[in-house]
């Protein structure tokens, strides 16, 4: 018995050790010639926003290999570690933990959904490793941040509605009427709207809250219409934004529909039905053949052999993995490849990409921003206007459309 | 504002009262509540949705369409009523109660996932046509759209229908016969079994008349858009006395009435309409649990 319990843990020995032997032999070469960086990047790949962060995930997977195919980086490369965090703090804290114990992890891009963000922001402060988020907009997650790690490539929430509140004072008339989701988005973004209207010299003739999931408005509506607002605006997302315009057609209120980039979407379209022309929204971003490098990733993503679309935000993760490799590849020649070398060139660094030249000076937003706005056009979301530096409300030549493949 | 509120609700009536039928018609005859009837409610929706798409390309005028859809809608989830009445309800005739409520809610289950998982893309919202292109007409300060006047025709109509049929009919004397005594109605040479199936066809029927009002009004129908809508028309036929056609029809429209006015006119209302609603059917199980409507109407 003893002895078949030796040979048989001899031959495990041997089988090891000629496996350690063959993974080094195979390994070694190319750690020599070229150092990993890992760069995490955490979204939700799964849950209610999956396809958002399937074509996010997707746009990172193509930004690094073709990042890593240019050579531009010198000796080292970059490898994306991919993790899900299902829209759920809970899931995405996991995913975090998991990302900074990894030692060869340098710089996350991480979250969607500002719940999850704010809730895996300590972790990159313990940590010490750079954050660029790709998409969530609340704004105390930079503003309020404890140390200096949380970057983001996207303009924060509050910012964006000091902008947009001007323009349906711009077009439509100054009395409005607030219509909320009762979920904390929805609720903030009223909320702001309403400071910054007032601000501009908007009267707020009445404001009611919804609830998630109800599909009969006409109530509210008709309690709206009496009111005599010249524009509704609605903080919430894509359902019920529909079936209030339906319902706001079939009452026939004429005052604008005006609502946040939560609701740009294919999918409001095609529920609100002819009814939905007319509606606007606002978003930071341009449709992407304004951005220098658009149309060139938009083509490659269809050549990249991808089963799904890169949706509303695939520029800006692209964008984010172009960045933190810039940063790596510039501390990596000053001799400061860790964590802490990646946060310090993000934070005084002027960064090339598709979106164009980026800097994130503090708290950690980006500078180059821009706010445009979208009305519904023949069946498309169409850009007609934008603001300029100072919030002035620009009517555009000729209307660009989304396009939102 | 007022009369708009109340055509508001008249339309958002319609389909609770037509819901709570069902719920009201199986209870009568049974003693069982049957929560897979908010899983017909959204098939006959999708029925009528994917015949709609069958009828489009036949090239027939929206009206005519409308209507044919309606009637097919009607025969197909009135036939899954009848086939679920065999498969779910029959074999527990005489075991209690509960066993039944499990049962039934099983079956709402099976009906919600196989529309999720065979429709096309059925995890999403599907848009509904409107035969009328959300055109509408004003009178004074009411606006309506002629998809309402529609629905509203269509829910008068189907409600007459029932009280024809209740009423005037063979198998409407054998309803009210099983309803009030069963044992006695067997004993009287009316076919119990037979009379049970055909009040399922009937209360699917008008479930999927519901389900497709819902649909236009909306725009829009989703798979689990049953569940909801089960409450609502439960809490209808609660409200009207369970057993009792007339008080869940009543019922119908008086939680309609509340909701809309609890909207319209509470300010914060719209948000909490759903709790008002259902403190409603609380209040109403422990102080009246035989229906508001019972001793008006009976």
């Amino acid at each position: 018995m003893v002895r078949v319990k030796l040979a048989s843990g001899l031959a495990h020995m041997a089988l090891w050790l000629l496996a350690v032997m063959t993974l080094s032999a195979g390994y070694a070469p190319a750690a020599f010639a070229k150092n990993v960086v890992k760069i995490c990047a955490v979204l939700p790949t799964s849950g209610p926003a999956a396809a958002i962060g399937i074509g996010m995930m997707n746009s990172m997977d193509l930004a690094a290999k073709q990042i890593n195919a240019s050579g531009k980086l010198g000796d080292i490369e970059i490898e994306l570690l991919k993790l899900d965090d299902g829209s759920q703090a809970s899931m995405g804290m996991n995913a975090v933990l998991k990302a900074v114990s990894d030692p060869a992890v340098l710089a996350c891009s991480a979250h969607f959904n500002s719940p999850v963000a704010l809730a895996t922001q300590d972790v990159f402060h313990r940590n010490g490793i750079a954050n660029l988020v790709p998409a969530a907009i609340i704004g105390k997650l930079t503003a309020e941040q404890k140390g200096d790690e949380i970057f983001r490539i996207a303009p924060p929430d509050v910012w964006q509605i000091s902008m947009a509140a001007k323009f349906p004072l711009a077009i439509a008339g100054k009395r409005f009427f607030l219509i909320d989701d009762s979920t904390q988005y929805g609720k903030s973004l009223v909320s702001e709207m309403e400071k910054n209207a007032v601000k501009e010299g908007g009267e707020k003739v009445g404001a009611d809250s919804i609830a998630v999931g109800e599909k009969d408005f006409t109530a509210i509506l008709t309690k709206a219409k009496g009111l005599n607002p010249d524009f509704i605006f609605f903080g919430g997302v894509t359902t019920e934004a529909a079936l209030i315009r339906q319902q706001m057609v079939k009452l026939g209120i004429k005052a604008l529909f005006y609502t946040g980039s939560g609701v740009i979407s294919p999918t409001y379209i095609s529920i609100a039905g002819p009814a939905g022309e007319g509606t606007y929204g606002y978003f930071y971003g341009l449709p992407y053949q304004a951005y220098p490098g658009g149309k060139k990733f938009v083509d490659d993503y269809a050549k990249g052999g991808y089963d799904k679309p890169f949706e509303t935000y695939g520029l800006w993760a692209y964008a984010s993995i172009e960045v933190l490799a810039e940063a790596a590849k510039r501390a990596n020649a000053k001799g400061t490849l860790t964590r802490r070398g990646i946060i310090d060139e993000l934070k005084t660094g002027e960064f090339p990409s598709i979106l164009g030249e980026v800097s994130f000076p503090r708290p950690g937003d980006i500078k180059q921003r821009v706010i445009a706005y979208y009305g519904v056009k023949d069946g498309k979301w169409t850009m007609t206007h934008k603001s300029d530096e100072n919030g002035k409300v620009i009517k555009l030549d000729t209307p660009v459309p989304l396009d939102a493949n | 504002m007022l009369s708009q509120q109340l055509i508001n609700a008249t339309v958002l009536g319609s389909m609770y009262a037509l819901i709570g039928v069902g719920f009201t018609l199986y209870f009568g005859m049974l003693n069982l509540i049957n929560m897979a009837h908010g899983g017909i409610y959204m098939l006959g929706a999708f029925i009528a949705l994917s015949a709609f798409h069958v009828g489009a390309q036949l090239g027939l005028p929206p009206v005519l369409l409308a209507v044919a859809v309606i009637i097919v809608s009607i025969v197909l989830t009135g036939g899954v009523g009848v086939v679920i009445e065999r498969i779910a309800v029959k074999p527990l005739r005489h075991a209690p109660p509960l066993v039944f409520l499990i049962s039934s809610m099983a079956v709402y289950m099976v009906l919600e996932e196989l529309v999720l998982t065979l429709y096309p893309n059925g995890a999403n919202p599907q848009v509904f046509p409107d035969p009328f292109d959300l055109k509408s007409f004003s009178i004074g300060p009411v606006v309506m759209g002629y998809v309402q006047v529609f629905l509203i025709a269509v829910a008068v109509l189907s409600i007459a229908s029932l009280h024809f049929v209740i009423t005037r009919t063979d198998l409407g004397r054998a309803i009210r016969a099983v309803t009030a005594d069963p044992i006695g109605a067997q004993m009287m040479g009316i076919d119990v079994d037979r009379t049970i199936g055909r009040t399922f066809f009937i209360g699917s029927g008008l479930a999927a008349v519901g389900g497709i009002l819902e649909g236009m009004n909306f725009g829009s129908v989703m798979f689990n858009m049953g569940f909801l809508a089960a409450i609502k028309g439960f809490t209808a036929a609660v409200i009207g006395g369970l057993g009792n056609v007339y008080g869940a029809l009543a019922g119908g429209f008086l939680v309609a009435l509340v909701e809309v006015m609890a909207s319209g006119y509470l300010p914060g209302g719209a948000a909490y309409k759903n709790v008002i609603t259902f403190s409603l059917l609380i209040l109403c199980l422990v102080f009246r649990p035989t229906g508001l409507l019972r001793s008006a109407i009976h």
